[in-house]
């Protein structure tokens, strides 16, 4: 069941130098209790999305067209004040630093609390309860002892896991996590990822979780959403889409991860070239420069995000198997993409 | 898993117990570091307690058993300076002391009742008109003081209301309103005191009376026009990076409102600056103060300042007899104040800045 859609979003910033275009067009659908991928490079609009879905970026972001459903409701064009009550109650956002998204002058209880003065009406007794619980209910050991604590008081992953109890405070149906772990070092990482995993089966929390980290997507995501310069290129489940990636871009960006069980002939490729500028609007494929796979009318023709083998939710179902959804890829050329991956695997090289 | 294990439960425990023990643990806020810092700074500190003696001595002028500063006495002018011991005790007060407010003068009368003509001796020595020096250090101390408070105090309400403001609402106001402070700060400020006063004594040479406003009111009006100026490009300056603070964000992004993120967020982080540069105002307000006075354009007579002490010691800059206390005290008194004002000023920076040590963890 979709928690929260987004729909054809297109966001541009208003500069000096003219509109650029962070979003073109992103769909996503959140899922109750899954964890949807958010990966691209930097740059790519990831967190732009993030963002625009609480209608949080800065002045000069223009919301062109689109929808940002939620519970019936068109986010995008909902009442300020009403936005307010949604925010940190029914969809929280998680930040990518820890001690930055922390007042130095607030103790970590008061900025606890702040959120439940701003959603909850509840005497202060009650708010400190709940406030322990969700610092309890992170791992962090004698909640008790650090609501008095300062910031700078607490480790990396105290706050990090502070910043995490602040957000699911209210229980919120949707976590949206802007690089939750790329401030954290590995070990950190995993024990975020995995408390995530553990919001997501105890309360069936759907996460948008916006990363650059493959290895973070591989581990922690249901779905995977990749996307490139403001576009969704490719949709899918986490093991089809590592498994057999049918965008280009996709495919670089797997052959570009350093991988421990890869054999030594095939060391990590970066990807040659750069994206388009954020001030160009490419006529095609934004990828087209840069593609290996590129036909004459990638260049002229924008290839939709289109559904891959229509029959696949239709052949699960029959198979009594529960389907994850349709993957889709915006490409010309995903038959070649993917039969390239097919045959790295059978023979043991590209 | 580890994390599981060590999952912590209210269970049956006594949330007000768990509470207490909170406080208990306490944390230490960054005031409270930053205080433990100042204290270890000794210069800051002595600096600190030097300036709360000279408001203690100056608020209490009128209370102290010194000389009137304005009773002239031409028969003992420019008398030497006496070490105090030599001549402790001097008598002479008359208790007339004109142009005093309504609770100075009261106190004033309060002094004479207890300790009659009773006065310490030319401890400074006197100058051209035989007016006692440490006197008149005390009581100009209080113009300086007032001038500096007032600054203060202007720099503070419109300074930073303007500043936030112009930080907060940004584009085309926030440019508007900083034009305006461009151009205020460009005007030169000597000649519109010379401009405001010319006006303001023009009618009362034609008809005989009194101006409009004092020289006091408009050296007042004047600093206070001029020093809020900086203090609203400062925070200003604060606010716009505050905006773009990551729990700003988080904070907005956990649904506060505006109005919330500002109080609960913004000003307490700008006030560790705000207070910072206020310290830092202070000496340079004391000095612009005297300038004008020096210049004649600041505290007329018999209003004493230390300004007005600078100019008089000019007169002692004499060939045939030097009278070097007319000069080293008031510049003693002034400097040591200013050099205590920057100390402190200098340690309150040292001591709010969250990226010394302690800070970071």
């Amino acid at each position: 069941m979709s928690v929260l859609t987004v729909e054809g979003l297109r966001v541009g910033f208003d500069t000096p130098r003219g509109r650029v275009q962070a979003l073109e067009d992103v769909s996503l659908r959140l899922e109750q209790g899954q964890t949807l991928g958010l990966v691209g490079e930097s740059g790519s609009g990831k967190s732009v999305t993030a963002l625009a879905i609480l209608r949080m970026l800065p002045r000069g972001a223009r919301y062109e067209t689109g929808s940002v459903r939620f519970e019936g409701r068109e986010l995008l064009t909902l009442p300020e004040r009403e936005l307010r009550a949604i925010r940190g109650n029914r969809i929280a956002l998680v930040f990518q630093d820890p001690l930055a998204s922390l007042d130095p002058l607030c103790t970590i209880g008061q900025q606890l609390e702040e959120v439940l003065e701003v959603h909850a009406r509840s005497s202060r007794a009650e708010r400190r309860r709940r406030v322990c619980e969700a610092l309890a209910e992170v791992g962090l050991p004698a909640p008790d002892a650090l609501l008095a604590r300062f910031p700078h008081e607490l480790s990396g992953g105290q706050r990090q896991r502070a910043v995490i109890a602040m957000a699911i405070l209210c229980r919120p149906r949707v976590l949206l996590a802007d690089e939750p772990t790329t401030a954290l070092d590995v070990t950190l990482q995993a024990q975020v990822l995995d408390l995530f995993d553990e919001l997501r089966e105890r309360h069936g929390t759907a996460i948008l979780l916006v990363t650059h980290d493959l290895g973070v997507v591989a581990r922690a995501a249901q779905r995977v959403a990749v996307i490139y310069h403001g576009r969704v290129v490719e949709e899918a489940t986490a093991s089809e889409l590592f498994g057999t990636p049918l965008h280009p871009y996709t495919l670089g960006l797997l052959a570009a991860m350093p991988r421990l069980d890869a054999p030594l002939e095939h060391p990590p490729r970066p990807m040659p070239g750069a994206p388009p500028a954020p001030l160009d609007t490419p006529h095609g494929c934004a990828f087209e420069p840069r593609c290996p796979f590129k036909v004459r009318r990638c260049a002229s023709d924008r290839p939709p995000l289109a559904a891959w083998r229509p029959g696949a939710e239709r052949a699960a179902r029959a198979a009594g198997l529960h389907f994850l959804g349709g993957r889709r890829a915006a490409c010309f050329e995903s038959e070649r993409v993917a039969a390239v991956r097919a045959g790295r695997d059978a023979e043991g090289r590209p | 898993m580890a994390r599981r294990e060590n999952r912590w439960d209210l269970g049956g425990r006594d949330l007000g117990l768990v509470l207490a023990e909170a406080r208990l643990h306490g944390g230490r806020s960054l005031a409270r570091d930053a205080w433990a810092r100042f204290r270890r700074d000794w210069s800051a500190l002595g600096a600190l307690a030097f300036l709360v003696l000279l408001t203690g001595v100056s608020l209490l002028a009128p209370l102290l058993p010194l000389p009137s500063p304005t009773t002239m006495n031409l028969e003992n002018a420019q008398a030497a300076p006496v070490l105090p011991w030599e001549q402790p005790v001097d008598y002479g007060y008359s208790g007339e002391h004109p142009g005093l407010n309504r609770v100075d003068a009261l106190l004033v009368k309060l002094r004479f009742k207890a300790l009659g003509s009773r006065q310490t001796g030319p401890w400074m020595g006197t100058d051209g008109k035989g007016r006692d020096v440490l006197a008149r250090v005390v009581w100009g101390s209080r113009t300086s003081i007032l001038v500096a408070l007032a600054a203060a105090l202007t720099s503070l309400l419109i300074g930073v209301s303007y500043g936030a403001v112009a930080g907060l609402v940004g584009g085309r106001t926030d440019r508007l309103m900083m034009r305006a402070v461009d151009v205020l700060q460009s005007l030169p400020f000597i000649f519109v005191v010379i401009f405001v006063l010319a006006l303001l004594n023009a009618p009362r040479d034609e008809l005989g009376a009194e101006p409009l406003l004092g020289r006091q009111t408009v050296l007042f009006v004047v600093i206070g026009a001029v020093w809020w100026l900086t203090m609203a490009r400062v925070v200003r300056g604060q606010v716009l990076a505050l905006r773009g603070a990551p729990y700003v964000a988080a904070s907005r992004a956990m649904g506060a409102s505006t109005a919330h993120v500002l109080r609960v967020h913004v000003v307490p982080n700008v006030l560790s600056i705000v207070v910072v540069y206020l310290t830092l105002t202070i000496p340079s307000v004391m000095l612009f103060e005297a300038f004008l006075s020096f210049l004649g354009l600041g505290v007329a007579s018999p209003g004493v300042s230390w300004g007005v002490l600078a100019a008089d010691g000019v007169d002692a800059i004499h060939p045939l007899k030097v009278s070097w206390w007319l000069v080293v005290f008031p510049a003693a008194a002034m400097g040591a104040t200013l050099f205590a004002l920057n100390l402190v000023g200098d340690g309150l920076r040292d001591a709010l800045d969250m990226r010394g040590e302690g800070g970071r963890a």
